[in-house]
């Protein structure tokens, strides 16, 4: 009796019967690794899809670039428009303003103004430039125009461009649909263009 | 009567089957439970963040709504012969609405309480004068239920008119709403 009691446990620990627990055991492991494995990469696309939008400062960056280039060429100065002003400033320079500044200083002193009390203070990244298309270079502007480091003067084929800080790649990325006021230029064709873009942070 | 467990030389050993077995048993059910367990707090934790991501971007599209429409508030916006100037308010519409708001607020919140629920409006003159007007302010229920708030402040440049004189001035309208914390 007992030593077919013995036979039987032998049969059942024999080396088949481990290497067949042993497979079930196999099998099993996997499957935990495959379920944890899934629920990682279900996690990991969970998080990458699931970037906050920020559908508001997208809004606002247009809405304030827009606004921006709207209201600067609409605002009065020197007893008629900023619009005018520029528009002044590009061809006959006659207006003269308070302290005895012309149409392009009064501009410049204006601009720089206005940005380091709004933009600059909100410690915004913007792009601000001032755009003359096809008209003649006028070495005069430069100097008027560049008071400081900040503030660029440049001639790109026979085109003048007024800039007042941008966007660039390694600090701020790249710059949002800008808010364009044009200013045409009397009946000469040409025109003026206010753009304020905000740089996407 | 019990059994005995031998090795395959014949040696006694000393667990029966049974508990091995038993033994095996409960630690995989206390591992799928664990796993169970592990996937319901994840899945929970999953489904509170897209709660919590799906309520920021509703309050950011809230905030969208009031921001359009103060921009777009007739009682302030600039008009000549009945035609409305875009990103334009008027000087004496603003004295007036804000005489109006410090003044008389049980009926300027019974109406814009409503439509602009917590938020602040003030409007700030840069060029050529630097003055303001705070025309809504309203925070009242923050102490009442002791729950959190956070502000976000929206600018938007405007042009201040004064029909008067003709002039218009660059100003910035300056929009915080306030939205619970949870």
């Amino acid at each position: 009796m007992k030593k077919s009691k013995q036979i039987i446990f032998r049969s059942l620990f024999s080396n088949d019967h481990f290497n067949l627990r042993a497979q079930l055991e196999i099998i099993g492991l996997v499957f935990i690794v495959l379920i944890v494995s899934m629920a990682m990469l279900f996690y990991l696309s969970y998080s990458v899809n699931h970037e906050d939008k920020q559908v508001f400062k997208k809004y606002a960056d247009n809405e304030l670039g827009m606004s921006y280039a709207t209201v600067f060429t609409k605002t009065s100065i020197c007893g008629t428009e900023m619009s005018k002003l520029l528009e002044d400033c590009a061809t006959t320079k006659r207006i003269v303003c308070a302290g005895g500044l012309n149409s392009c200083e009064t501009l410049n002193k204006t601009i720089i103004r206005l940005l380091s009390q709004t933009l600059d203070k909100w410690d915004k990244a913007y792009g601000f430039t001032i755009r003359w298309t096809d008209s003649p270079l006028n070495d005069d502007y430069t100097s008027n125009w560049q008071v400081n480091g900040e503030n660029a003067m440049y001639f790109d084929n026979e085109k003048w461009v007024y800039t007042r800080r941008n966007c660039t790649e390694e600090t701020t990325g790249i710059r949002r649909a800008p808010g364009i006021s044009p200013i045409p230029l009397g009946m000469t064709g040409d025109t003026i263009t206010v753009e304020i873009g905000m740089c996407a942070q | 009567m019990s059994f005995k467990l031998y090795s395959r030389n014949g040696r006694l050993l000393k667990h029966n089957s049974g508990q091995i077995q038993l033994n095996e048993t409960l630690f995989i059910i206390i591992f799928i439970i664990l796993i169970i367990v592990f996937g319901l707090v994840f899945f929970s934790q999953a489904e509170n963040d897209s709660i919590r991501t799906k309520q920021k971007e509703y309050r950011q599209l809230d905030s969208i709504v009031t921001t359009q429409y103060v921009t777009s508030l007739t009682e302030l916006k600039c008009s000549v012969y009945g035609t409305e100037d875009q990103s334009c308010f008027e000087e004496i519409k603003l004295t007036a609405f804000e005489n109006l708001t410090k003044n008389d607020w049980d009926l300027v919140g019974e109406y814009y309480v409503n439509k602009l629920g917590t938020a602040k409006i003030t409007i700030e003159e840069i060029y050529p004068q630097s003055r303001n007007w705070t025309i809504y302010n309203y925070t009242g229920t923050f102490e009442k239920d002791g729950v959190a708030y956070d502000g976000k402040q929206t600018q938007i440049p405007v042009v201040i008119w004064n029909p008067l004189t003709g002039k218009r001035a660059f100003g910035v309208l300056y929009l915080t709403v306030y939205n619970k914390v949870i």
